[in-house]
């Protein structure tokens, strides 16, 4: 056959797939390309804005799989999902339809960093997922393993999978995460597959490399899946579910969540025979050994890696996690290795109520394949080739929620292109969603990404209780947001709009005995001229309880309520912050023309004219965030700016 | 960077009769308006400028005392120079004047501008034509080529070490916050306020370390303002040409801008002493000494003198007049050195009994006694000076740092922080909140150190904690 040719994998195995289609399988818009977390958002994303949409998924049984740790959301991440979900996104109503635990982290802590992370059932997420996609408008599920991209020059025109058969379309957004030529590492043993037992995409990853494209080598792992039955929780903490129902989505109500079964979480520690049994084995370790060439993440390392790294420690803190409802099989939080399965064993052993366990999966290294995301823009867009879209673990990020916040952008730019509508960008003073597309684009990864709270520098704004207002106008405009999801967003701002006037009309006067004696007893100092209740709440020692009690209950929803409150108690913070941001959207307003040489352009230090050429900012905030660009050089940039603008309208006029 | 309230100084350096400050920015009226009482105050506390009228009034700091009488004037956007909105108050010229009100419209929320930032400004808001344009990406250029000189200056002198070690101990503490914050269940740091208020106190004077080797850095190379001051024919003359013919040293000869006064500059022991209204001494040396040192201009020298060197003939003792000087010495805020010229014309029991006097009259004032007769006495002066300069914790490490305007506006800016974030520590707020300031500290000194925020506190948390799953 002609229209087969042969290939090396990593390992130099041949392989052997088609160049040409051999017939055609149909035709969409947008073709998504992967059906993890990334793919599932982006598809749902395209279809909702109406555009036909393929999803191609290498097995339909493992589409929206969760293969690593049986939770969605924690810090950060948590308020990733509400951005999903105030975009229209399936993430959070999935994760409410599945959750078997779920705690507001952070409590202690400001309104800002407080995060839901809720434990999943597995099987029922996938299921709930699959439900809700084969019922998605506008929406087609197919298995298949894509080999390559078909191009006609640097413009995409639809992909090839293994059986030779061709669906065209105008996009193609690529999430494929650990799976491109990934291979599975376990001590000594190494062979190609994808996580949990799933193929790897050998020949799309092979054929990407061929194209030039810049690839990056990660690693990332996970822990042992253990029989329940043979764990003796007696001797291990428990973390029981926060007591009142939560939900990730807007929409989801508690009454919904509340009838779930909720169960709890285990928490044991390592000891010294643990760490002694791995000391032991460490020769046996792939990542000494040198097998292992990808790099792994900081933040995710495996047991062996703490006990190196943390040699004073002697104890490490592991967390037995459900991995569902009808299932013995539990997550070992904080255990991941890539250790031989009888070290493993050996270890685990050794940790309290585990003496006796069954290992049902052993935990496994999985390199892969990935993009340097500084190849793409602020849309996700592949710079180089049209139509190309990336989303997920193949931009170098990890976690699920990380893909499904860059799924759903891809899928609605990739939508939008379709419609030929203008992109949409987020950005960092939006979302976490903005910090994260800005970081990888700008910054590039030397490391799997995963996105912190300390990465969005505004986040006193970007609170997981607001996302809806800070997204929910956008989708809306986009048109990727249900009639539902839009009534109940306008509601609860008249809410919150009308709780707020009610509270700043309010009058307290010092002539108020039960006021003066409520202040009193919380230590306050009594009233001295008359306020009003908003100006009461915002000092510190008073509740919104304690207005109510002199006010009388507002009518808005609990929702409603704790944006009045969290803006009138944290005003002051909210102000500088807000203030920093309209400074900086100032510098993201004004845009740079692509495809200059700032080589040439005077003023500029050596390094940020040679940087700025290489990744072509798309505006003076986000070269401002290149290392190597200094204030002196943003200062030249904005001249050089207004004196092309300049030029270019004196060349009008003449 | 575009959008904030830039100040500086705006009229050239020196004793010039006037000083001018300007700000630009959308905070210049909010500014004015609380450092500025107008004297005809029209509707109380809350007055309002007519644009591009000259008012007079006072300048007053947060406390309300009055730093000097001035004129201002308030100039709407567009029709200023920058385009925005633009405040200038003018002053009396004397740098200390200037540089305190400077310092005033700063603390109250303006930032010092960089060179060249009001016409860069003026040329993005549409005014001026290219060439200007040019002229200030090359004051750019050469202010970026100048700091990396002097950054590789100050790298000798460990600027970037002592920042770094600043910067170094808040991503620390940053850090315990973040870790936290991200990894709740690992029980990183439960927040220690007290240990928290007393790491960032101490970065809190680590900075102003630096600020004050500013200070200090500032005498060696901007050096002393000094007068002359004394009665006729107590030798102020002849002490000043004992100064020169010591020194062998005169360096510049300057005329003031808009006044007559002569500056004369010379170096003693490494320190430029600027001996201000020379041209006065000479001239006035017969005239009365309460009528000279009444004279406008003479007590502006004398209010603006960081030295002020007061001469008496050791042989009248202290006359009624000498103690009318030191008096009006006395009030000013320079540093005051008595010479007792003509010590050969008395004994040892005397000069014992002048020190005595001038304790009692002015205990703060230094004594030196001289005779610009013999000489005896004069080749000691430099160390004297030195050491008025040097005493009150203005000890000059061999390893000094003398720290760029640029730097002292970003050290400020960082304390700024620092005090708000030690509010939210003693104020018991979550960390946080804790951490807004304290990344903003640090930020801010990463515009020395060339760290920015985000990955380097990842990286700081795992470097310290282990976390993960």
């Amino acid at each position: 056959m002609s229209n087969v040719s042969s290939h090396l994998n990593r390992d130099e195995m041949s392989l052997q797939f088609f160049t040409e289609p051999l017939f055609t399988g149909g035709e969409y818009g947008v073709i998504v390309v992967g059906g993890g977390h990334a793919g599932c958002e982006a598809a749902a994303a395209s279809a909702r804005l109406g555009v036909k949409t393929l999803l191609l998924t290498l097995n339909k049984d493992a589409l929206a799989m969760l293969p690593c740790n049986p939770s969605i959301g924690g810090t950060a991440k948590g308020i990733l999902v509400r951005e999903v979900d105030a975009l229209g996104g399936l993430m959070g109503r999935i994760a409410d339809k599945a959750q078997i635990q779920m705690r507001m982290l952070n409590r202690s802590k400001g309104p800002a960093v407080q995060c839901l992370r809720g434990q999943m059932d597995k099987n029922q997420y996938h299921r709930e997922m699959l439900a809700a996609l084969e019922h998605y408008e506008n929406l087609d599920i197919r298995q298949g393993e894509v080999n390559q991209l078909i191009l006609e020059g640097t413009q995409v025109r639809g992909v090839i999978l293994r059986t030779g058969a061709a669906f065209y379309s105008q996009c193609v957004v690529l999430t494929t995460g650990t799976y491109l030529d990934s291979r599975v590492v376990i001590g000594s043993v190494h062979y190609p597959s994808g996580p949990s037992g799933l193929p790897p995409a050998t020949p799309l990853g092979v054929w990407l490399r061929e194209q030039g494209l810049d690839m990056c080598r990660f690693k990332t792992g996970t822990p042992a899946r253990v029989d329940g039955r043979t764990i003796d929780f007696s001797k291990m903490k428990e973390q029981p579910p926060d007591p009142e129902p939560l939900t990730f989505s807007f929409l989801t109500k508690p009454e919904e969540v509340a009838a779930r079964p909720h169960i709890s979480c285990w928490l044991s520690y390592t000891n010294e025979k643990t760490h002694d049994i791995i000391r032991a084995n460490l020769h046996r370790s792939p990542l000494y050994s040198g097998i292992i060439e990808g790099t792994g993440p900081r933040y995710c390392p495996s047991i062996e890696d703490k006990i190196v790294r943390f040699a004073d420690k002697d104890s490490h803190q592991t967390f037995l996690e459900p991995e569902g409802l009808d299932t013995t099989e539990w997550y070992v939080q904080g255990m991941s290795s890539s250790l031989p399965e009888d070290v493993q064993i050996a270890f685990l052993k050794t940790i309290p109520g585990l003496e006796q366990v069954r290992v049902i999966r052993p935990a496994y290294a999985i390199e892969y394949d990935c993009l340097q995301p500084t190849q793409l823009n602020h849309h996700l867009a592949h710079k180089e080739i049209k139509g190309l879209y990336t989303a997920g673990q193949i931009n170098g990020t990890s976690g699920y929620e990380e893909a499904a916040a860059q799924g759903i952008l891809a899928g609605i730019n990739a939508g939008l292109a379709v419609q030929g509508k203008e992109p949409i960008a987020i950005r960092r003073t939006q979302g976490y969603l903005g910090v994260l597309v800005d970081d990888l684009v700008t910054k590039g990864v030397m490391e799997p990404y995963r996105m912190f709270s300390s990465l969005a520098e505004y986040r006193l704004l970007l609170r997981q209780d607001n996302a809806d207002a800070r997204l929910t106008p956008l989708g809306r405009e986009l048109g990727v947001i249900s009639e539902e999801r839009w009534a109940l967003y306008e509601a609860t701002q008249a809410e919150i709009k009308k709780e707020r006037s009610r509270l700043e009309e309010s009058r307290i006067t010092p002539q108020d005995e039960k006021a003066q004696s409520l202040l009193v007893s919380k230590g306050d100092n009594p009233l001295q001229r008359g306020i009003s209740a908003m100006e009461l709440l915002k000092r510190t020692n008073i509740s919104y309880e304690d207005v109510v009690s002199l006010v009388g209950p507002g009518e808005g929803s609990q929702a409603a309520t704790e944006q009045v409150v969290i803006s009138a108690k944290y005003a002051g913070y909210i102000k500088k912050q807000q203030e920093a941001i309209d400074r900086a959207e100032k510098l993201e307003n004004k845009r740079l023309p692509v495809g200059t040489d700032y080589r040439a352009v005077k003023g500029l230090s050596l390094e940020a004219g040679q940087k700025l050429t290489d990744l072509q900012p798309e505006n003076i905030g986000q070269a401002g965030r290149i290392s190597g660009v200094s204030p002196a050089d943003i200062n030249v940039l904005l001249i050089w700016l207004e004196q092309e603008k300049r030029a270019l309208l004196s060349n009008n006029i003449t | 960077m575009i959008g904030d309230t830039i100040a500086a100084i705006s009229t050239p350096r020196g004793a010039g009769g006037i000083g001018i400050i300007r700000l630009s920015g959308p905070y210049g009226l909010p500014i004015l308006k609380q450092v500025f009482r107008p004297k005809q105050k029209k509707q109380g506390a809350d007055w309002q400028p007519t644009p591009r009228e000259l008012i007079l009034g006072w300048v007053c700091d947060s406390l309300g005392v009055v730093l000097d009488e001035a004129l201002a004037v308030y100039m709407p956007a567009p029709h200023s120079y920058t385009r925005e909105d633009v405040v200038e108050i003018q002053c009396h010229g004397g740098s200390r004047s200037l540089d305190n009100i400077l310092q005033l419209v700063l603390s109250s929320g303006a930032r010092l501008a960089l060179p060249g930032e009001f016409t860069q400004r003026a040329f993005l808001n549409g005014g001026l034509d290219l060439t200007q344009a040019e002229a200030v990406i090359d004051l750019i250029e050469a202010k970026t080529a100048k700091e990396g000189k002097i950054a590789a200056q100050q790298l000798a002198g460990g600027l970037k070490d002592k920042i770094e070690a600043v910067s170094d101990g808040l991503l620390d503490i940053i850090a315990g916050i973040e870790g936290d914050i991200d990894y709740p269940d690992e029980g990183v740091d439960t927040l220690n306020r007290s240990q928290m208020t007393v790491d960032v106190e101490k970065a809190i004077k680590q900075l102003d370390i630096l600020l004050a080797q500013r200070e200090q850095g500032k005498i060696y190379k901007e050096g002393i303002r000094a007068v002359i001051v004394g009665r006729p024919n107590v030798g102020k003359s002849s002490l000043m040409n004992a100064l020169l013919r010591e020194e062998r040293a005169i360096v510049t000869d300057i005329a003031g801008t808009t006044r007559d006064t002569i500056e004369e500059s010379l170096n003693v022991k490494g320190i430029r002493l600027i001996l201000t209204d020379t041209a006065g001494i000479r001239e006035e040396e017969q005239a009365d000494a309460v009528e000279r040192i009444g004279i406008a201009r003479s007590r502006e020298a004398l209010r603006s003198a960081q030295l002020i060197l007061a001469v008496i003939d050791s042989a009248a003792g202290i006359t009624p007049e000498d103690r009318e000087i030191l008096t009006q010495c006395r009030q000013t805020e320079g540093k005051t050195l008595l010479l007792c010229n003509k010590m050969d014309l008395i004994t040892a029991a005397q000069m014992a009994f002048l020190r005595e006097m001038v304790q009692d009259i002015y205990p703060e004032a230094s004594v030196a006694f001289i005779s610009t007769l013999t000489g005896d006495g004069c080749e000691r002066l430099g160390d004297v000076i030195q050491e008025i300069f040097t005493t009150n914790c203005m000890t000059v490490p061999d390893d000094a740092t003398i720290i760029s305007a640029r730097h002292q506006e970003i050290i400020l800016r960082a304390k700024d922080y620092l005090r708000d974030s030690l509010d939210a520590i003693t104020g018991g707020l979550p960390g946080d909140f804790i951490a807004v300031d304290l990344q903003g500290a640090w930020r801010k000194l990463g515009e020395i150190t060339g760290k920015t925020a985000g990955q380097d506190i990842i990286d700081r948390v795992f470097s310290r904690f282990c976390l993960g799953k």
